[in-house]
């Protein structure tokens, strides 16, 4: 019963922590694309921009490291 | 390391030995090992040894000590039901850890803290300690030398800046920009103490994880944590002393001016409290502690890799000798950590600048309006007016 629940974690973490990472991938993503093109257009306002882009980019980056401290807590079999 | 018992092994077959080593009570040492007589890299692929990971040393390290000290404390007594699947007692009383399974985060900490006999304080590796103390060494002793080229210079004074002063100046003017550039001149400045050893402190504790046989302390949840409640308290006293208790109050009810804001109050009052209470405290930790954690695990499993291939191909196997996997890594690393040290001071500055008082709102007359429970600061940042 335990391997069992075991061997299920030791597949869900790897694909949870896949999606989570798609998810922040996307946002940042798209975060640092729109900034890009807004530093683009105004160079002169790019020290701003990329301020707020860093700020934005640490929230989102935020939601994919609570799944992997969320593995690291549960430490499914194998792992370490 | 043991793998598996042997009816596990034989009845689960060579694919799933792997989930069951962890689980597994290991009695039988490798018990196939001696029966393969093939080539090296063949025996390593039916029996993936596991490479003696320093990380994983030290872990195994402290878990039996711990083990020693709680047996020692309370002889006699049941394990803690949040213990049961790690430390069991076998036939002749004596409690042992169940070989192969790690404890889980929450285990360690509860056993470090039924140990210790202090409560909430919990279970604080050696290595944080020493780490962080060596690091605030590092900064003192650094700031001592580049300080004391300021003041020898300003004693004579219209010479050349040195080397030092330059260096210094560099370090100290980049940050105090840094600070202007969030909070405005006056609370930059005022705020730069803090914001400056803060980052400083956590880009020496992180780059400390690339010098080979050192451990960043920010890796500790509990050194994160504190860092973050350092942060959670400045914030609180600015709100407290430069907001006044009602106007902070104000604040965390969203700043309501008309009935609708009012009946919305409570809705906001929750939200804030939730927000800055928990949530922001704990993210400024988790994301230090997940992104330098993560960065270590990764030098550790490119480590123990490159162990593993020469261990593989070797013959008899090394385990001591490595190809160094882990050197793209270091650009990595030396990005990540300061990217982070970064991150962790920035968003300490605008949570100080959420609860400043924002003075140009008067000239501005009230168009922030449509912003509701007092975000609007997050514009601030954005929309200070461009010299042209």
């Amino acid at each position: 019963m335990l391997e069992t629940a075991q061997a299920a974690l030791g597949f869900a973490y790897p694909i949870g922590l896949g999606l989570a990472a798609f998810g922040a991938a996307l946002g940042i993503g798209r975060a640092v694309g729109s900034a890009m093109e807004a530093m683009g257009r105004q160079p002169e306002a790019i020290p701003k921009i990329q301020l707020a882009m860093i700020i934005g980019s640490a929230f989102i980056e935020a939601l994919a490291i609570y799944a992997l401290i969320s593995v690291f807590l549960v430490k499914p079999a194998g792992l370490f | 390391m043991a793998d598996s018992t042997t009816t596990t092994a034989a009845d689960h077959g060579l694919d799933q030995s792997h989930e069951n080593s962890a689980a597994a009570h290991g009695e039988g040492h490798d018990a196939h090992a001696g029966d393969y007589h093939g080539p090296e890299l063949g025996r390593y692929l039916v029996h993936p040894p596991e490479p003696p990971h320093i990380l994983q040393m030290l872990y195994k390290f402290e878990q039996k000590a711990l083990i020693r000290d709680y047996v020692s404390k309370h002889p006699g007594q049941e394990a803690p039901s949040v213990l049961e699947n790690w430390l069991v007692k076998d036939e002749q009383g004596e409690w042992k850890a169940v070989e192969g399974q790690a404890p889980t985060f929450f285990q360690t900490l509860h056993a470090g803290r039924l140990t210790k006999e202090v409560p909430l304080v919990g279970y604080a590796p050696w290595e944080n300690h020493v780490f962080m103390g060596l690091s605030i060494a590092f900064l003192i002793g650094s700031m001592y030398v580049l300080t004391g080229s300021l003041r020898r210079d300003r004693l004579t004074a219209m010479k050349r800046p040195t080397r030092t002063q330059t260096v210094a100046e560099l370090i100290i003017g980049g940050l105090d920009d840094f600070c202007k550039g969030v909070l405005g001149e006056k609370n930059g400045r005022f705020y730069l103490p803090y914001i400056g050893t803060m980052f400083l402190l956590i880009l020496v504790s992180n780059l400390m994880g690339m010098v080979p046989l050192m451990k960043p302390p920010t890796s500790s949840l509990l050194v994160t944590f504190s860092l973050a409640l350092c942060t959670f308290f400045v914030v609180q006293a600015t709100a407290w002393v430069r907001l006044g208790p009602l106007t902070y109050m104000h604040h965390l009810m969203g700043s309501p001016k008309d009935l609708i804001g009012w009946a919305l109050s409570p809705l906001f009052l929750l939200l804030e409290l939730i927000s800055d209470f928990v949530a922001k405290p704990l993210s400024l930790a988790l994301r230090l502690f997940g992104n330098i954690l993560g960065k270590d695990i990764l030098f550790g499993v490119f480590l123990s890799l490159g162990i593993l291939l020469v261990a593989a191909v070797s013959e008899p196997a090394s385990h001591f000798v490595g190809i160094p996997l882990t050197i793209p890594f270091y650009a990595l690393g030396l990005l990540l950590s300061t990217i982070q040290a970064l991150v962790f001071s920035l968003l300490s500055c605008i949570y100080i600048l959420m609860v400043l008082p924002h003075d140009h709102d008067h000239e501005h007359g009230d168009h922030h309006d449509d912003h509701g429970h007092g975000h609007g600061h997050h514009k601030a940042v954005v929309s200070e007016p461009v010299p042209h």
